[in-house]
């Protein structure tokens, strides 16, 4: 399986070959090159599909807003820190798993079959249920390594703490999440004949 | 000191995960968003004109800035501000929040000392603004003349004092706010003189939102947070629909409420 991690971005190169365009081509390309992954990090950190497209948008508007402070170094590292703080914000609302109206039929429809999507969707259900059982700290930390496969040294810097607390958490996280989708497969909800296992 | 190495993810080939933690960990890593979906929020990023292009670093205006990108982009900023507060503000389905008010709306209510007039033989011609480019109201002939942002030299910048002095030529708003937003991070305080500033000379100008959330951000970086938390509710009252909201929410966690109950405080909009 290929995890997929958008490549760096040199910014001071992007806007000085953009042709012209400057911040506007440099903006576009890191939505280009990081939506995708922002929206699963989103997903991931305990936003609401319902929700995810509107809270993906949010991410990037503080991008929008904040690319002229932006420091240098890794984008990604820059970028998840923006999620990490949007997706908290996020959570702590009201209104949030608000429904919507599906505007058109989505994309899979005419993809995997229904026993695929509906074995997908209830995996997924598993693996945010485990998440749930963590606190924030716990969850940004393993959603950007296990998931995003961030390095460490990023993932600490984008959660704001110091690198041993950072390991402190994954192991904490990976401990509570393992019970949580073992406890899962023991009363059978466990995710059911994986596709490749070493097991 | 080097960091240790990290260990092996439960998702590498090496990893020792079972079957049933892999699975839904697999699933999650192939939950992408699908184009469609990107396409939908890509179609409401900002578009059009764009944001200034980046121009060549302009002549030094802190010696120490931190950052390769701020001399130029700053400008970019402040036009990617604008830009895009004409889409972010319009109304989103399911956004409860009410929409922007019909009445004139001058300078987030604040006190607001006579403007002196910038020299109008020096600064360049208005130009007229497309709608795109303004999420509020504003007070007719109060729109002070702005040229397109980054296009104006930086006007050099005095670095050894907070107390901000009368500037000896007049200077346009962008330029004003620009210096501030290069302030912000060594000198709070010098970057609330600055938007002190712009507010004596441009109290309802075009770059009015952004000069109140620079103060706040200021206000912030200073410690003060029952200011900065004061005039961020007022800003909110004032503009409540404003592409800002987000950052201010975002700067100040719980402000959603506190703007919710609209109270006054007897802070005064900003004291260096």
């Amino acid at each position: 399986m290929t995890l997929d991690a958008a490549p760096p971005i040199d910014l001071a190169r992007a806007s000085d070959d953009g042709g012209g365009t400057g911040g506007a081509a440099v903006f576009e390309r890191i939505f280009q090159e990081h939506a995708p992954y922002v929206w699963r990090a989103l997903r991931r950190l305990g936003v609401a599909e319902a929700d995810a497209d509107d809270v993906c948008q949010d991410v990037f508007i503080v991008v929008h807003r904040k690319l002229g402070t932006f420091l240098g170094g890794s984008v990604r590292t820059w970028l998840y820190g923006i999620c990490l703080r949007v997706a908290s914000e996020h959570r702590r609302r009201p209104y949030r798993h608000r429904e919507e109206v599906v505007e058109a039929v989505p994309d899979e429809a005419v993809g995997p079959s229904q026993e695929e999507e509906l074995e997908r969707r209830r995996t997924l259900a598993l693996l945010d249920a485990a998440l749930d059982q963590l606190d924030d700290d716990k969850r940004a930390v393993f959603v950007l390594f296990e998931l995003e496969q961030m390095a460490m040294v990023d993932v600490a810097e984008a959660a704001g703490c110091p690198l041993q607390t950072a390991y402190s958490r994954l192991y904490a996280a990976r401990k509570i999440v393992e019970a949580s989708l073992d406890r899962a497969r023991k009363v059978g909800l466990g995710a059911a004949s994986p596709r490749r296992s070493n097991a | 000191m080097k960091p240790p190495q990290d260990p092996p993810r439960l998702l590498d080939p090496g990893s020792d995960a079972p079957g049933w933690l892999r699975g839904p960990l697999e699933a999650g890593a192939r939950d992408l968003a699908r184009p469609s979906q990107l396409a939908r929020i890509a179609a409401r990023l900002p578009k059009g004109p764009g944001p200034t292009p980046l121009q060549p670093p302009a002549p030094p205006v802190a010696p120490s800035l931190p950052s390769m990108f701020s001399g130029a982009a700053i400008g970019a900023a402040l036009g990617l501000a604008v830009v895009g507060m004409g889409w972010v503000a319009s109304p989103r389905a399911g956004d409860a929040r009410p929409p922007a008010p019909a009445a004139p709306i001058a300078t987030v209510g604040l006190p607001v000392p006579e403007p002196p007039r910038p020299a109008p033989s020096t600064s360049p011609a208005p130009r007229p603004r497309p709608p795109h480019e303004r999420s509020e109201p504003l007070p007719s002939g109060t729109v002070a003349p702005v040229a397109p942002v980054g296009t104006e030299p930086a006007a050099p910048v005095s670095t050894g004092s907070e107390s901000e002095p009368p500037a000896a030529e007049p200077e346009s708003e962008s330029e004003i706010l620009r210096r501030a937003q290069d302030a912000l991070r060594g000198s709070p305080a010098r970057a609330l003189a600055l938007t002190d500033r712009h507010l004596a000379r441009f109290p309802g100008g075009t770059f009015a939102q952004e000069r109140e959330v620079l103060a706040i951000s200021a206000l912030l970086g200073m410690g003060r947070t029952a200011a900065a938390r004061a005039r961020a509710t007022r800003f909110l009252t004032s503009f409540p629909t404003s592409a800002h909201r987000r950052r201010l929410e975002v700067l100040i966690p719980d402000l959603e409420s506190s703007a919710g109950d609209h109270k006054d405080s007897s802070d005064p909009p900003s004291t260096p």
